[in-house]
C-alpha cells in the first residue's frame, strides 16, 4: 500500500492520467445501472472508456518506441498491457449487446492491473535478453494476454451470477428486473451462459498459447516441454479449464458448480502470471518476471 | 477411490524402484498380473473403469497435484541446496519418491499413461467417427498424437551438448539427459568447426542511482535511475533534494600539466611519439621534475631552461631531501652517503645507505636492492639526538613520498626524498628552452647544436617540445581520455535545503556516496551489463570440404545431418567458449501434427455446430 502511494510520483502523468479516466469511466458506468438504459450518463462513460482505452493503447506504443523492443518484459509493463487486453474483450463484447453491469466489473478488473503497475513500476527500461529477441515473442504473449483478457471478464460476469443467481427468472416488469433488463442491455442474459462463452473464447487463446509456446522452445532451444514453474502452472491453469470442460459437457455440470470450477481456473491464472516468484523453484526459469 | 489407490499403489513402485530393484519387478509384474485377471473375470467392469469421465476427472486432479509438487520442490540440484532448504528426512523421503526428479519419475509418467489410457479408450468408446462428432475426436486423437510424438522423442531422441572454444573441430558430442553431462559421446558423421564466437553488448548507459530512506536506520527502497546528462536537474520528491548532473566523463583522469604562472621554474610540454602511439608530458627546470629515463635505460632526455656551460654537474646524481617544518618553514639539503648533515638544533641527520632499488628478500627478510635500475629509490637515514645520543632511523622512498612509517623525526619534521638519476655509459640529450641540445656520454661532449623543428629522435622514439614557459607551475588537470568507458566519473551536486554538495561518483567505487546523513545513497552504475546477443559461426565439414556455413544465434539452429544445433551459452570470462546443445528429435513433426489436429478440432468443436 505504502509502496503504491510512493510510487505515484515516479509513474508518468499518462499513467496517472488513465488511472483517473478509467475510474471516471467506472463511476459513470456504476451511475448509468440505475438511470434509463440509454442515458447520457451512459454514453459519457462508453466515450469515457474509449478514450482511456486508446491511453492505454497509447502508453503501449510509446513504451516500445522508447525500449526499442515489444513492451512485455516486466511486470510494470505486462500489467499495462493485461488492462489493455481485458477493456478490449470488454469493448468486443459491448459492440455485441451493452452489458453495462460487466463493463463495470472490467473496469475495475483494469483498474486493479493498473494500480498494481504502479506498485511494481520499472526503475529504468531494462534490455531483452537474448531468449526474447524472437519473432514468436509478440505472438506469444499477444495470444495468451487475449486470453487472459477474455477470461478476466468471464470472472466478472461469474461473480456477478454468484451473486444473483437467479437473475434470469426475473419479471422485467419488476424494480429488480428493470434494474437487470437495463445492466445487461435491454434483455435479462443468462449470465452463466455468457460466464460459458467468455471461458470458450478465452480457452481457445490458452490453447494458442500453449502450443505457440512449445513451438519457440523447440525453435530456440531444441524442447518443446521444459517442466519449468511457469510452463508447469500454465498446464495447471489449462488443465483445471479442461477439467471445467468435462464436468460440463459430460457431466452435465451448470450454474453455480461450473462458476465455482471456473473461479478456480481463474485464480490459476492469476498465480501463473503473477505468483512465479513465490515459488520456491522460481529461481529456475526463464519465464519469471523481473520485478526490480 | 480406485484412482487414488492406483496413485498410491504408483508411489509404492517409486519407492520400491529406488530401493530395491527385484522388489520393484515383483509388484509390476503383480499389478500386471492383477489387470490381466481382472479384465479376463470382469471385463465389462475394467472397461466402464477406464472409459469413466470420474476416472479422468481423478486422473487429472492426481496429476495435476503432482505438477503442483513439482514446482514447490526443487528440482534436480546438487544435494548440498537441498540440505539448505530441507531436513535430512524430509530429503530422504522426497529422493526416496523421485520428488527431485518429479516429471521423469516413474509414478508420474504412470499417471500419465493411465491418463492416455483413459482417453483412447474413452474415444474408441465413441467410434464410428461421425460428422458431427468430428471436433471431438480430433481433439482426443490429436493428445494422443502428441503424447506419441512426444515418447518417440523420448526414447529414440537423442540431445547433446558441445563445449567449443574458436577454432575446435569436432566431429562428436557428449550426450546429455535431463541436463547433464554424461559419459557416452556419439559421432556424428561429419564434422564441425566454430570459426568465430561473438558476444554483442548493449551500449554502455550509465545512470546515477539514487537510493532514500527516511532515516538512517530504515532499508533503502527502490531506486531512481537518472541519466547522466550534464547539466540535467532531478527532483527527488521523498528525500527533499535535487540531483544535479555536473559533468560526466565517461574514461576520467588526472594528470599534472605545467601552466604559465609568474614565478616558478621555467617548464616545456613535450610529445613523445613511438611508432603510432604519442603521449603527452612535461619537463620542469627543477630537481627531479626535469629528466626522463628512457624505458631499458636506453638514454636520458634532460631539460635545462638555459644550456649549461659543463654539462656534467647537470647532469650528475642528486639525492635530495627536503625537510618541511610544523612552522611551514622547509629545507633542500643535497646528501650523500655516509656523511652527516645538521638537522635541527638538537638533532644530527645521518645518511645510511643508498639502495636504487628497494626490495626485501623473502627468505632472509633481508633488505636488498632488486637491480640497479632506478626503479624504487630509497635512502636510510639516521637522526641523533645531541643531547641523549638516541638514534631514530627511518627510510624514505622516492615513489612513496608519504610513507613514513609513522615515526616521529626531530622538530616534528616531514621528510621528502627526491631522486635525481644519472646515467653511465648511455648517451643524455640536454635540451634547453632556445631548441639546443647536447649530447654526451659520461661526461664527454660528443654532439651540440640545434633542434629540427624543436624535435629530438632517439631510436625509435620522438620528443617533440613546445610550449616553453619561463616560469611555470605545476597544476592537475583532470580530463576525458576518450569516448570509451573505461573508467566513469559522474560530478553531481545534491541541492537540499539550499545547500549543494559537490561529489564524484566513480563506477569503480565499490561503496555508495552517503548524503544527508545517511539517508541519501547514490551509486554509479551501468544500466545493463548482460549481453544484446551472441552467437557463433561455424562451418559443417564433410571429408575435410566446408560443405555449409551459419550463424548460428539463440532462437536461430543449424540443422544438419538430422542434427539440431542450438546456441545455448556463452561464457563471459572467455570470449572464444561457445555452448552449444544438440537435438536429434525424430517426433517433432509427429508432435507438431498433433498440435494442428488440436487447434482444429478446438476450433470445430467450439465453434461450429455439426
Amino acid at each position: 500500500m505504502i509502496a503504491l502511494i510512493d510510487n505515484f510520483s515516479r509513474i508518468s502523468t499518462m499513467l496517472t492520467g488513465l488511472i483517473c479516466i478509467y475510474t471516471i469511466a467506472f463511476v459513470l458506468y456504476s451511475i448509468s445501472l440505475f438511470m434509463k438504459e440509454n442515458s447520457t450518463v451512459y454514453t459519457l462513460g462508453r466515450f469515457s472508456l474509449f478514450v482511456g482505452f486508446i491511453i492505454n493503447g497509447w502508453l503501449i506504443v510509446q513504451r516500445w518506441m522508447e525500449a526499442s523492443r515489444p513492451p512485455f518484459k516486466t511486470f510494470y509493463e505486462s500489467l499495462v498491457f493485461a488492462a489493455f487486453c481485458i477493456i478490449l474483450v470488454y469493448l468486443v463484447l459491448e459492440l455485441i449487446r451493452k452489458v453495462k453491469l460487466v463493463g463495470v466489473g472490467s473496469i475495475l478488473l483494469a483498474l486493479g492491473c493498473l494500480l498494481f503497475a504502479v506498485v511494481k513500476v520499472d526503475v529504468e527500461i531494462i534490455n531483452l535478453p537474448p531468449a526474447l529477441q524472437s519473432g514468436w515473442f509478440i505472438p506469444h504473449v499477444v495470444i495468451y494476454f487475449i486470453g487472459y483478457g477474455a477470461l478476466a471478464v468471464s470472472f466478472a460476469t461469474g461473480i456477478m451470477y454468484l451473486f444473483f443467481p437467479d437473475a434470469i427468472t426475473l419479471d422485467p416488469s419488476t424494480r429488480k428486473g428493470r434494474f437487470f433488463t437495463n445492466a445487461l442491455g435491454g434483455e435479462i442474459v443468462d449470465l452463466e451462459a455468457f460466464t460459458h462463452q467468455l471461458i470458450i473464447v478465452g480457452f481457445t487463446f490458452l490453447n494458442m498459447g500453449l502450443l505457440t509456446g512449445s513451438m519457440w522452445a523447440k525453435f530456440a532451444w531444441g524442447d518443446y516441454w521444459f517442466w519449468d514453474p511457469k510452463e508447469n502452472w500454465s498446464l495447471i491453469t489449462w488443465t483445471i479449464y479442461l477439467a471445467y470442460f468435462h464436468l460440463r459437457y459430460v457431466k452435465g455440470w451448470r450454474g453455480r458448480k461450473a462458476v465455482v470450477f471456473s473461479i478456480i481456473g481463474f485464480a490459476a491464472i492469476v498465480f501463473t502470471y503473477l505468483g512465479m516468484s513465490a515459488l520456491p523453484t522460481a529461481s529456475m526459469s526463464e519465464h519469471v518476471y523481473t520485478s526490480q | 477411490m480406485a484412482t487414488g489407490l492406483i496413485t498410491v499403489y504408483l508411489l509404492i513402485l517409486q519407492a520400491a524402484a529406488n530401493l530395491n530393484k527385484p522388489v520393484f519387478y515383483g509388484l509390476v509384474a503383480a499389478l500386471a498380473l492383477f489387470v490381466v485377471i481382472a479384465t479376463a473375470r470382469k471385463p465389462q467392469n475394467v472397461l466402464d473403469f477406464f472409459r469413466s469421465l470420474k476416472m479422468a476427472a481423478s486422473v487429472l486432479i492426481y496429476f495435476t497435484i503432482a505438477v503442483i509438487i513439482g514446482t514447490l520442490i526443487l528440482q534436480n540440484v546438487e544435494p548440498a541446496r537441498y540440505l539448505q532448504s530441507y531436513s535430512p528426512g524430509f530429503y530422504k523421503f522426497v529422493k526416496l519418491l523421485t520428488l527431485v526428479d518429479t516429471y521423469h519419475s516413474v509414478w508420474f509418467t504412470g499417471l500419465v499413461l493411465l491418463l492416455n489410457l483413459n482417453i483412447l479408450i474413452c474415444t474408441l468408446n465413441h467410434l464410428p467417427i461421425k460428422k458431427k462428432k468430428i471436433g471431438f475426436f480430433l481433439i482426443h486423437l490429436s493428445i494422443l498424437i502428441v503424447v506419441i510424438g512426444g515418447s518417440i522423442s523420448a526414447f529414440f531422441g537423442v540431445k547433446g551438448y558441445l563445449n567449443l572454444h574458436e577454432g575446435d573441430v569436432v566431429s562428436e558430442f557428449q550426450l546429455t539427459q535431463y541436463n547433464q553431462l554424461l559419459d557416452q559421446k556419439r559421432n556424428m558423421g561429419f564434422q564441425l568447426r566454430l570459426d568465430k564466437f561473438e558476444v554483442d553488448h548493449y551500449d554502455p548507459d550509465y545512470r546515477v542511482y539514487v537510493y532514500t530512506r527516511p532515516d538512517s536506520k530504515d532499508k533503502f527502497g527502490m531506486p531512481h535511475s537518472l541519466k547522466t546528462t550534464e547539466n540535467a536537474e532531478y527532483p527527488i520528491k521523498k528525500a527533499h533534494g535535487t540531483l544535479k548532473i555536473l559533468k560526466f566523463f565517461p574514461d576520467y583522469a588526472v594528470r599534472e600539466v605545467a601552466k604559465p604562472a609568474d614565478t616558478g621554474p621555467g617548464a616545456v610540454k613535450v610529445m613523445l611519439h613511438q611508432g603510432e602511439h604519442s603521449q603527452e608530458a612535461f619537463f620542469f627546470d627543477t630537481a627531479g621534475d626535469d629528466r626522463f629515463l628512457l624505458p631499458d635505460q636506453q638514454g636520458m632526455i634532460v631539460f635545462k631552461w638555459d644550456m649549461p656551460k659543463n654539462p656534467s654537474a647537470a647532469v650528475s646524481e642528486q639525492k635530495l631531501l627536503t625537510a618541511t617544518f610544523p612552522d611551514g618553514s622547509h629545507r633542500l639539503i643535497p646528501v650523500q652517503e655516509g656523511k652527516s648533515y645538521p638537522f635541527t638544533a638538537d638533532s644530527t641527520l645521518k645518511i645510511g645507505r643508498f639502495i636504487p632499488s628497494f626490495s626485501i628478500d623473502q627468505k632472509s627478510k633481508q633488505i636488498v636492492s632488486a637491480g640497479s635500475s632506478p626503479d624504487n629509490p630509497a635512502i636510510e637515514l639516521i637522526f641523533s639526538d645531541k643531547k641523549t645520543g638516541k638514534t631514530t632511523t627511518q627510510w624514505a622512498f622516492a615513489n612513496f613520498p608519504d610513507f613514513t612509517h609513522g615515526k616521529t623525526l626531530p622538530g616534528n619534521a616531514t621528510i621528502r626524498f627526491t631522486f635525481v638519476p644519472t646515467l653511465k655509459g648511455k648517451p643524455i640529450y640536454i635540451i634547453s628552452a632556445d631548441g639546443q641540445y647536447k649530447k654526451t656520454e659520461n661526461g664527454k661532449n660528443f654532439e651540440k647544436g640545434k633542434l629540427e623543428n624543436n624535435r629530438l629522435t632517439v631510436g625509435n622514439r620522438i620528443f617533440e617540445f613546445s610550449d616553453f614557459m619561463p616560469h611555470a607551475e605545476k597544476s592537475k588537470e583532470e580530463l576525458n581520455r576518450s569516448d570509451n568507458p573505461n573508467n566513469p566519473v559522474a560530478r553531481i551536486q545534491w541541492i537540499q535545503n539550499d545547500q549543494k554538495e559537490t561529489r564524484d561518483l566513480a563506477a569503480s567505487d565499490k561503496t555508495a556516496t552517503f548524503m544527508d546523513n545517511g539517508r541519501v545513497a547514490l551509486l554509479l552504475r551501468n544500466k545493463d551489463d548482460t549481453p544484446k546477443a551472441y552467437r557463433s559461426y561455424v562451418s559443417v565439414l564433410k571429408d575435410g570440404k566446408v560443405v555449409l556455413k551459419k550463424k548460428v544465434q539463440v532462437n536461430s539452429p543449424l540443422a544438419y545431418g538430422g542434427y539440431y544445433f542450438y546456441q545455448s551459452n556463452y561464457n563471459p570470462k572467455d570470449p572464444t567458449y561457445s555452448g552449444i546443445s544438440v537435438v536429434r528429435d525424430p517426433g517433432v513433426y509427429i508432435v507438431f501434427l498433433g498440435f494442428l489436429l488440436l487447434t482444429i478440432g478446438g476450433i470445430l468443436r467450439f465453434y461450429f455446430k455439426m
